[in-house]
Parts: structure tokens; sequence; C-alpha cells
């Protein structure tokens, strides 16, 4: 059996090392320049623990279903598919971003199970070993970058294309970003010597680290679990010389824990680090994670709670996007695990439900203001035509993987050699056609 | 109507046949002879071919038999006394008993027929005669003929792969378990005595408070009950809720009233830090006790199985005054001392009946219940955590509509639903006594622990503890006597910890401490073109718990003299195997095999935890990397614990295990922040009470004692780098030494002065060029300031160039 890294040599030599995993392309590229990043920005948010869409924008006015129709009605928006539940924060939030997002219900997210349905809300695959999207969509866009791929705790899987940033409290990072450097002073009071080392001696270090990295990439015959990991070691040395750009770029005040209605709502900094990674040039997508949905008793009060703290972080991720001025940069998908059961049990609460939606969220997004998909009145998913997009009892039933394709799709990823590494078989459903909403 | 999936039928009766159960030849007795990571095998098991087993794996074992069957036809379970009980750890086993078993012509139409419903079957119908499922049985009986016979070859996993040596072995295990390294008279002890030798020095290892934390460190990953150690979510905020401890405010409440009766600012000052002290070492007491109730196990070599049948809880001074223990503790002022007690009338509700972790609240509340949940995510995570079975893992849940909205108690009812709660519920019953936030029958009138939106049910009688429309209270077809009612959790801790996956369980639980990697999850899709590759490296693992869990189990692990479910002798085991020790491949030679990727995920490269660096800093500097103006703050642990990859046990539950950029970083500050001070500490101290610089003096240069220079050098590589050196050791040490000297020789040229300490002021492109920072004692005439030989500051850039190096990172 010919041993690994011959093989590797051999593709190399070949040049068909394109169609490789991104980590093993990382490796060789470790000599180029690493150029910052201008693309978009790709943010996951994870309503964690399955979400009530019948009381977010897949509205039931079914007093059965929800107790809010007891006394009120679903919403809707002149001039808009998009309908809302009179619950949480609803009205100021559809109003709001009504032409910036397209809204998919009836999405079968075939589990009940927590793990099962995050894994196949994210990746577009029930089974394990699929990539998350964001780890997809940075792996291909520029996994050389330092924080490539900010991850706050949703599904994070990378299937080793490249490794995730937890990066929950930057305020350490400015001695990171300058690791030579003694800052540990006021510069108003005391005109300190700025580095440990003089400059000559920085150099020498740094020449002799770079050859012991070389040594150790070319060290033939380890074992593949000690390969790997100085692969990982190389890579994230590659991508220390960028870390200055985010020094620039990290907000001297962080945004406050809790939110405007008093509630602990940790994805307003989630979501500030994160666009200050992007703005560095040195991030490409991120997710971020609200929690909360998994209602399984008192379901009004905490579920009302927890969208309330999910649509205060989104409203706040755009207005700082905004004020960065990098919001026509973002793309956004908003989903969960799954959806919650149309009726309330014992506890007032409600339990697993298969079925449930997805929002693209996009500025001013030219496929904005419309809806896809559909569910009954018992909350059950019709098919759909995936052409016309209408109900059709011969058509499909919107899955996960159907909303990975269209994230792939607006990403501009679907068919790289990476995508097709792990296909999805979706669907050819036109999502972002612009002039169709499913009536 | 949607399709229902595949699931696994776990029914509650066993089916009708009235046979003895085969005899299998599998003898535990001779497994250290077996090659490494291979299990005892039935009579013929070694005969079946490779390929014949690899296919059998792929097609059939593992999406099939393992998803659909293994589960009741096993030793132990519900169709044990069957004539088809699998072996679920060995694929080879099974196969042999397959085989055999289809031999017999109406076993062979058993096997298609029972399954689909044709005829009775104890596990009703799995699948239907169009399955994918059918199918793969029907191909592989038609192959019965076809499979060859092989010479009694079982593959070794590992040959062909290269181990850590013992000596390399022992330093690893030490950095790890003890935070330090082998002592000379360890190392002597090991080269004296051979091989043999090893097990016993890395047993030794394992005491002192730096073990402690290594243990606790590895249980906390898995349980997560650390949430309840900070502020905002409290472990007493647990105890206060319902009023039911009604001693909680022995200490706080006083000291709450001198914080309200203060006179003035400075006495409120005052009684507001001795508030907060207490407040702190509270809820420290409190939050800590499942971790201590293990390494109170572990440490007093206990059975294992005690973290589920201790009859206690873990106290210290302050969490015994809340629970009312009535112990005495020889300082009440000290949060380190722990002693283990029973609540009794510190309970409101009455004597809590302890079982290890079963009834500790705070695992309890990090798990909690709710009126509908009714205990079933506790006995999911009890299953997890402590017998090593993922319920969710192993069926799809339901998501037929009809099947959901069943309102005719389909958990008990719905065969899409009982597959899961037959096994799930019956546990959860024996969680009866305790409520959704881990009190003990908290109900009002401290009778049970049932909800009132139960109680206002027609399925609800006075005197009841558990819900009438469920399961019993029990475990694995056995339901528990009402005479275990009072204390449920005692006797399913005993049923749990004498079932054979206690031991695999409990392998599983470590694996991850022991080895830096989470275990490979079962592969599904069949149709991904790297399965086979994934379901081998899975069945390598497995393999390799079972043999983990035999030794365990049998009390033939570690050392051996210990006793069954010693966990140092399997923490010993798990180290001097080869998942720990594999480095690098042997030549590949003309008739052996090269190590394949079953084994991708085992050996050597693991990052170290957070945690686990700041020790190995401690061994290998005799520091941890203190924030330069503050020795107390260690910065690892503190400023930088989460970004390099640190948890919270709460929004935060996994740690990183593969390094990152700013993860990278953080290393890289250590390097330059750390080697000032330790070179400097270090010349001040007279030579043979250094432990970095203790064959040079600063008067030696290369020019005027190259040889102790380079002997300095190489020291100084295989004190920090051990066994990580990885590339040819002649060439580190040369460019080691290579670097020393072009950073002294530069100095010679062109250091600005010999201060430790310079300030260039000045101007023009190059202004700066010659800042040189170190944190100098200016009231000190004795202390080292000047470098005039500028052999220090060649030893700091040394220091900084091997501190940063992958071999500190990573064992």
């Amino acid at each position: 059996m010919m041993k690994r890294r011959n093989f590797l040599q051999l593709m190399v030599g070949a040049g068909l090392t394109t169609s490789m995993p991104a980590m093993l392309n990382r490796a060789q590229a470790a000599t180029v320049e690493i150029e910052p990043y201008s693309g978009d920005f790709y943010v996951l948010i994870d309503a964690e623990g399955g979400w009530d869409v019948t009381s977010l924008c897949d509205p039931k006015q079914s007093t059965s279903i929800n107790n809010w129709a007891l006394s009120d009605t679903t919403k809707t928006i002149t001039g808009s598919p998009i309908e809302y539940a009179p619950f949480a924060h609803n009205e100021r939030f559809f109003n709001q971003h009504v032409n910036d997002m397209l809204v998919v219900n009836g999405i079968d997210a075939q589990t009940n199970a927590h793990q099962a349905g995050r894994r196949h809300n994210w990746s577009g695959r029930l089974a394990e070993g699929y990539p998350s999207f964001a780890a997809l969509v940075a792996a291909i866009k520029a996994p050389q970058l330092p924080l490539a791929y900010i991850s706050n705790g949703s599904y994070n899987h990378t299937a080793e294309l490249l490794t995730y940033t937890l990066m929950q409290d930057p305020s350490a990072l400015n001695k990171l970003v300058y690791q030579d450097r003694f800052l540990d002073y006021d510069p108003e009071t005391w005109d300190a010597p700025q580095h440990y080392h003089r400059k000559n001696t920085r150099e020498i270090i740094a020449e002799q680290q770079a050859l012991r990295l070389e040594r150790l990439k070319a060290k033939q015959g380890l074992a593949s679990r000690l390969e790997k990991s100085i692969t990982q070691f190389s890579n994230a040395k590659n991508g220390q010389p960028l870390l200055d750009r985010l020094a620039a770029n990290i907000p001297t005040t962080l945004v406050d824990y809790f939110d405007q209605d008093g509630e602990w709502n940790p994805l307003l900094r989630q979501a500030q680090i994160a666009l200050a990674a992007y703005k560095s040039g040195l991030c490409v997508s991120c997710d971020l994670l609200s929690w909360g949905f998994d209602t399984h008793s008192n379901h009004d009060t905490d579920h009302a709670t927890s969208i309330r703290r999910l649509q205060n972080g989104i409203e706040f991720l755009w207005a700082e996007a905004e004020r960065q001025g990098i919001a026509d940069k973002v793309k956004v998908l908003v989903s969960s695990d799954f959806g919650r059961t149309p009726e309330y049990n014992d506890g007032s609460g409600k339990d697993h439900w298969p079925i449930g939606s997805a929002i693209f969220m996009q500025k001013n997004a030219s496929w904005g203001n419309r809806v896809v998909g559909k569910t009954n009145a018992n909350h059950e998913a019709l098919k759909i035509n995936p052409a016309s997009l209408q109900q059709d009892d011969n058509g499909i039933i919107i899955q996960p993987k159907d909303i990975q394709q269209g994230m792939r799709v607006l990403a501009g990823i679907d068919q790289h050699p990476l995508s097709l590494q792990f296909p999805l078989e979706a669907e050819t459903i036109d999502l972002f056609n612009t002039s169709i909403s499913t009536l | 109507m949607k399709p229902i999936y595949p699931l696994i039928l776990l029914l509650f009766f066993l089916s009708a046949c009235d046979v003895q159960p085969p005899s299998y030849e599998g003898d535990l007795s001779d497994r250290d002879s077996l090659p490494g990571g291979s299990l005892p095998l039935d009579s013929g098991a070694e005969n079946i071919c490779d390929d014949d087993l690899a296919q059998f794996e792929q097609t059939l074992w593992q999406p099939v038999l393992e998803q659909s069957c293994v589960d009741c036809h096993r030793a132990g379970n519900l169709a044990s006394t069957t004539k088809l009980v699998f072996d679920p750890l060995s694929s080879r086993n099974s196969f042999a008993r397959l085989l055999n078993y289809s031999l017999v012509t109406e076993q062979a139409a058993f096997l298609l027929d029972k399954p689909t419903g044709k005829t009775i079957h104890g596990g009703g119908q799995n699948f239907t005669d169009d399955s994918a499922s059918y199918q793969a049985l029907v191909t592989w009986l038609g192959q019965r003929d076809s499979f060859g016979q092989c010479q009694g070859t079982v593959k070794n996993l590992w040959q062909g792969v290269n181990l850590l040596s013992s000596q390399q072995t022992l330093r690893k295990a030490a950095i790890l378990l003890a935070g330090r390294l082998p002592t000379d008279a360890e190392k002597t002890q090991l080269s004296e005595q051979g091989d043999g030798s090893l097990k016993a020095l890395i047993r030794s290892f394992m005491v002192g408070d730096n073990f402690t934390q290594f243990i606790e460190e590895g249980a906390n990953s898995q349980l997560l009950t650390d949430k309840w150690s900070n502020d905002r979510t409290p472990a007493l905020d647990l105890i206060y809720d319902g009023g039911r401890f009604p001693y909680v405010q022995t200490r706080i409440g006083p000291l709450q009233e001198a914080v309200d009766n203060a006179v003035d600012d400075a006495a409120r000052l005052q009684a507001q830090q001795a508030l907060g002290v207490t407040w702190q070492n509270t809820n420290f007491g409190l939050s800590q006790a499942p971790l201590k109730l293990i390494s109170n196990v572990v440490n007093n070599e206990q059975a294992y199985s005690q973290v589920l049948t201790a009859n206690y809880v873990m106290v210290n001074p302050y969490s015994n005054d809340v629970y009312h223990t009535g112990l005495s503790f020889s300082d009440t002022e000290d949060k380190d001392l722990w002693q283990q007690a029973q609540i009794t009338d510190g309970y409101a509700n009455g004597d809590i009946p302890h079982a290890g972790l079963l009834t500790d609240t705070m695992w309890l509340a990090r798990y909690p219940s709710t009126d509908t949940n009714r205990n079933r995510a506790r006995a999911r995570w009890a299953y997890y955590f402590f017998l090593g079975v993922d319920i969710e893992g192993t069926a799809t849940r339901a998501t037929d509509a009809a099947a959901l909205m069943d309102t005719n108690n389909p958990t008990l009812n719905n065969s899409a639903c009982t597959v899961c709660h037959i096994v799930m519920d019956p546990v959860a019953g024996a969680f009866q006594n305790f409520g959704d936030g881990g009190h003990y029958r908290d109900s009002w009138n401290g009778n049970d622990s049932l909800p009132n939106s139960y109680k206002e049910t027609d399925d609800y009688h006075q005197g009841d503890l558990w819900y009438g429309d469920m399961l019993a209270p029990g475990f694995n077809g056995t339901t528990m006597a009402s005479s275990s009612d009072e204390a449920s959790l005692r006797w399913l801790a005993y049923e749990m910890v004498a079932d054979e996956r206690f031991a695999t369980g409990t392998v599983k639980f470590w694996w991850p401490t022991i080895y830096g990697n989470e275990l490979i999850v079962v592969p599904t899709a069949t149709e991904d073109s790297d399965y086979a590759q994934k379901l081998a490296a899975y069945n390598a693992q497995q393999s390799l718990i079972a043999s983990f869990a035999d030794g365990f189990r049998l009390g033939s692990a570690g050392t051996a003299e210990n006793g069954s479910l010693n966990l140092k002798d399997l923490l010993v085991e798990m180290m001097v195997a080869e998942p720990f020790r594999a480095q690098s491949l042997a030549e590949a030679s003309e008739g052996e095999s090269e190590a394949g990727s079953e084994i991708s995920s085992m050996g050597v490269g693991q990052l170290l935890t957070p945690e686990q660096l700041d020790r190995k800093l401690q061994a290998l500097t005799g520091r941890s990397w203190q924030h330069i103006w503050n020795a107390e703050n260690n910065q690892l642990l503190e400023d930088y614990y989460g970004l390099f990859g640190g948890i919270d046990s709460d929004s935060v539950s996994e740690r990183a295990t593969e390094l990152n950029t700013l993860m990278s970083a953080v290393a890289g500050r250590i390097s330059q922040e750390m080697s000032c001070r330790l070179v400097i500490d270090e010349f001040e101290k007279p030579l043979t009470q250094r432990l970095l610089f203790n064959l040079v003096e600063r008067s030696d240069t290369p020019s005027s004692n190259e040889a102790a220079v380079r002997a300095q050098v190489n020291q100084l590589i295989d004190h920090l780098w051990g066994s990580q050196v990885l590339t040819e050791l002649a060439i580190e040490q040369e460019q080691a030494y290579q670097l020393f000297n072009a950073v002294w020789q530069d100095r010679i040229d062109n250091a600005p002065s010999t201060w430790l300490y310079h300030n260039d002021e000045t101007s023009g492109p190059n202004a700066g060029d010659d800042d040189e920072f170190c944190v100098l004692d200016w009231d000190n005439e004795q202390a080292l300031r000047f470098d005039e030989h500028h052999t220090a500051r060649s030893w700091m850039a040394l220091l900084t160039y091997l501190l940063s190096d992958f071999a500190v990172l990573y064992e």
C-alpha cells in the first residue's frame, strides 16, 4: 500500500490537488501570501432547541395551536405575502425587514432529535459527516484566513476542511495580535520599551521558527493524527501575520450583554465580534447561537422571551453592520433544529415537531419580500411545485438540504468541487425567483 | 402518511422460544496474548476472511443488525435466551454466530421471516420485505457458500506502528497525570526494571492535587456541572429555590445582616467582602460536589461503581453548614477540605436517599425535567454517561404526523414511540422521587415529585409516586419492587453498575480525557465513498473500548492488583496502550501491512487543554504564565482561558481540540512574556538550584565555553520538548545552538547596552528597534540587571523559540 505522503506527492505532481480537501491545500499554500477577504459575509443564526414558527413566520390562528389566537389575529404587511403572528417583537421585526427577507415555510427536518436536527439543518444531511455551511463556505472562499470560520457553538463540524475559532471575549485580543510587544502599561504616563526582544533578535527567532516548522512538515512517516496536528499547527501560525488587521477593528467598547428588553443576550456580542472580524478581512462566515427555544413547559412566556432575544440580536447585527458600512455584504440564514407541536402539552409547553421554517436575509435583496413553502392548518408541510412554487400534490416537501442548497447557490459555491464532495441531492427549487411566492 | 423510518424494536416481552442459550467460547483469560486491539474470538471466528468480514460489516452488520437486532439479541438483554445472540463488540464473532445459526434451514428462514413479521417474533416487525435491510439479509444468506476459509490471522491494527518508548510514555503520563516530569529515580527505575515497571510507575503518578484536578476536569468535560460554579447561574440559587434547605442561610444570613446594619462605609465594605468570600466558598462547595465525589472514589481506590452507589454527598465546611450534616471540620474556613456526608435534617422533606451522582442536586439540575418530560432526559443522560448508550443516537425519532399527534398515550402504545420509550421510561421512573429542579420529593407536601398538572387528572391516585400512564420504574426489563420506592435511584444505581455496559460506559466516559479527542460516531451513510474507512475506524475503536472494559471489569487492567472496577488501573491500561503512544509508521516491507485508516484518530498529537498546558508549564519552568504585574493572575486560566479552548460548562461546552490562529497566538504570547523573568530568576540562583540552566553560568559564551553552551542547549531541548522533537535531534540541537549563537553574536556587535532592559529613544526609521523590555528589580542591588556577557538575553531568545513550539503545546 502506498504511503499516504507519497500518494499526496504524486497527486501534487499530477496537478490533481484542486479537488482535495481544503485542509491539504492549505498546507500546500502555506508559502503563499494571504490576502484579506472582501467577499460576502455569511452569518448563520441558530435558534437552538426548535423554534415555534407558528408564533413567528408561519402563523396559525388556531386557539388549539396558539393562545394568542384567543384574542388576536394573524398579521399581514401591505404589499407582502409575509405573515406573522402577534407575538414577541414580530410586528417590529417583520415590518422593518420585510424587503430583506425570504421566508421558507414547511421544511421537514425529518427528525425530532436535537442533535440530528441541528446537523440536518446546518449541513443539509441527516447522517453524520457533512460540514456546516459556514465551514464549507469558509473552506472554499478563504481557508487560509486566521478567523475564516468563527463558531459560537452551533453545529460546527468542519469535516477537517479547516479549523474554526471561538472568540467570545476579544478583550485580550490586542496582546495576541502583537504577541511580541509589551503592552501592559499606560502610554500616557510611560514611554516604555515596546518589545520583549530587540528587532534583530526577533528576526533570528522568527527565522528559526520558520525553519523548524518546515522540518516538522517535511517529516515523513508520522502517524496520521500527529501529521494532522502538525498541519493544524502550521496553518494556525500562517494566519498570525494578519491578526494586526483585527486589532484595528476590534471595538473599544463591547456591547452590553443585556439587550433592550433587559434580557441577558449573548447574541449581541457574538454579532459584534463576528462583524469586527469580517471587517478586518479575516472572516468569511460565522455561526451565532441564540438559546432557549426548547420550551416543553411554560411555552408562551419563555418562547416569547427567546424570540424577542433572537430578534433583538438580529436587529443589532444589521444595525452594527450598517454602522460598519458592510451591511450590503452580509448574507444571513436564520433557522432552528425543527419546529414545535401545533398544540400545548399538559405543562403549557410545546414539544418537538419536525416541520419548521427558515429565513434568508440580505439587505434589499432582489428576492426579498417573498414566501416559499406552505403548511396546512395543522402545521403539516404541503408539497409544492419546485418550479412554480405553488402547492402541488405531485410536488415535493422542502427539506433542509434544499435550504442548504439555496445557501450554496447564494454563495456561488454550489458547483465548486468541494461542495460536490458533499452532495446534497437537493431538489431544484426556484427559491430565489424574484417574482414568485407560494400563495 | 409519511413513511415511518426503520426503528429499533425493543419490546418488553420475550419471544416464546423455550431454549437454552448457546455456549460461546469466548475466553477472557488469555486476552493479553492477543494482538493489540483485538478481542477474544469464538471458535472458528479467526478463520473468517477479512474480505468477507469487511463486506459483512458494511452491508449487514452496521446498517442492519446493529441498528435493528443487536440491542435485544445480546447477552443479558431481552433476547439473550434465544439461539441467536450476537457479540455487540465483535463483528467477527457475530459473523460466525450468524453463520452458524443460519446453517439450520428452519433458522435461516427465521432470519427473514421474523424481522418482517411473517412469524412470531418477540421484536415484532423490524422492516418490510421490500426494504434495503431485508435485501441485505437475503444477499448475505445467498453468499454463504462463497465465504472462504482463511487461516486464523486476525489483523493487528498496530502492526507497522512505532510507539513512544517507555521513557517517553512515562514522561507523557507524568505531565498529564501529575503535572510534572518524571524524577531521575523514576527514569532509572524504568531503565533498570524494564517495561514491566511502566504500569506501576504510571500508577504512582495518580496522587496529589494535580491528579485530582486532572480527574475533575475530565469528569466535568463530560458532565458539565461546573455550570453552577459561576455568578450568573450559581449553585446557591438551586438550593434557595423552594426553600427546602432550611439551613442555607446559616453562614450567609448573619453576614448579610452585617452588611445591612453596617454603621459606615468602611464597615460595610468589610462586611461585603466577608459576605462575598463566604458566598463564593459556599457556592464552590455546592457546585463541586459531583466532581469531588468522583475524585474521592478514584483517589481512595474504591470501586468505580461508587460514583453511582455512594451513599453520601461530598461537602466542604461551607456546604456542610448548608446541608446541616452534623459533621465537624478541623478548619471551618478552608473551602478545600472535603468529607462524605448524608443530608438528613438539612432537607425539609426528609432524608435524601443518596445514590452517588444520580441523586446529586447539581447533576439533576444540569439535566432538568419538566411536567411532560417526566425524567426522560435524565434517563437518557444516565444511559449515556454511565452505560455509554446514546438512546437518541440509536433510533430515528418518529416524525410521522399521525404518530406525533396520537393522543392515546403514544409513548406507551404507539410502536413508533415505544421503540425508545420502552428502554427509557422505566429508568425515568427510577427518578420518580426527584423533581424538575433536582430536589427530593418537592411537591408541596413532600410526599412525591409529581406535578399538579398530573395530579389533576384521573390517572393520579393519592400516594402515587410515579405516573400511572407510564411504564413502571425499572431497568433493562426488570421492574423495580415497590419496596425500593423510597430509594429508587439507589436501586437503579445497583442495577446499572451490575450491567456489563457499565464498564464500557466508563471507558467511553474517560476516553476523551486520556486521548484528547471525542469518540468516533458510528457512520450511517453507507453511500459515502469513505464509508468503509469510517466504519473500519469506528470498529477498531469499539474493539479497543471492549478490550479495556474487559480488563476494567475483571480487575486485570493496569497493575491488576486492585480488584475490579478500579479506575486508576483502567487509566493505566489506557496509557500504556497504542492509542496513547502511536507516533510513527515503520517502513513498509514486503509481507507487512501498514497501519490503515482504522487508527487515524488515535495516537500522539493531542492538543493540551489550557489546564493541562498550565500544569505542563509549571512542570517545565517552575511557574505558570503569570501577569507580569500580578503573579496571582494566571493568564492562561483566566484572561486567555476561553481563547485557548477552555469551556464554561454552559454556553461553551466543548473543548477545542484543534489549534486555531488565536490559540497559536496565545502560545506565542506565553513564550514572549515568560522568557525574561525565567532566565533572570534562574541565574540569580546558584547553579545547583536551577531547574533550566544548570550547566552554564552567564560567563559561558560560544567563544569561551562552546561545549557547555551546546550541552545546555541540548538539555533544554530534552527538557522542554521531550518526545515531541519528532525530527532529527541532531539537527534541532544544531539549529537551536545557531539561534543562540546568532543572537549572542549580534548582541556583541550591535547591542545598545549591557542592561537587561533598554528603552530605545533614538529617532528616525529605526526608532524602537533596540527596545528590550524586561521586569527588573530596581530596588535590589543584588538583583540581576546587567547582561555583560550578553548571554542572558541570548538564553531568553532561545527560550522564546523553544516554548512556542509544537512540542510544548501537544503531547
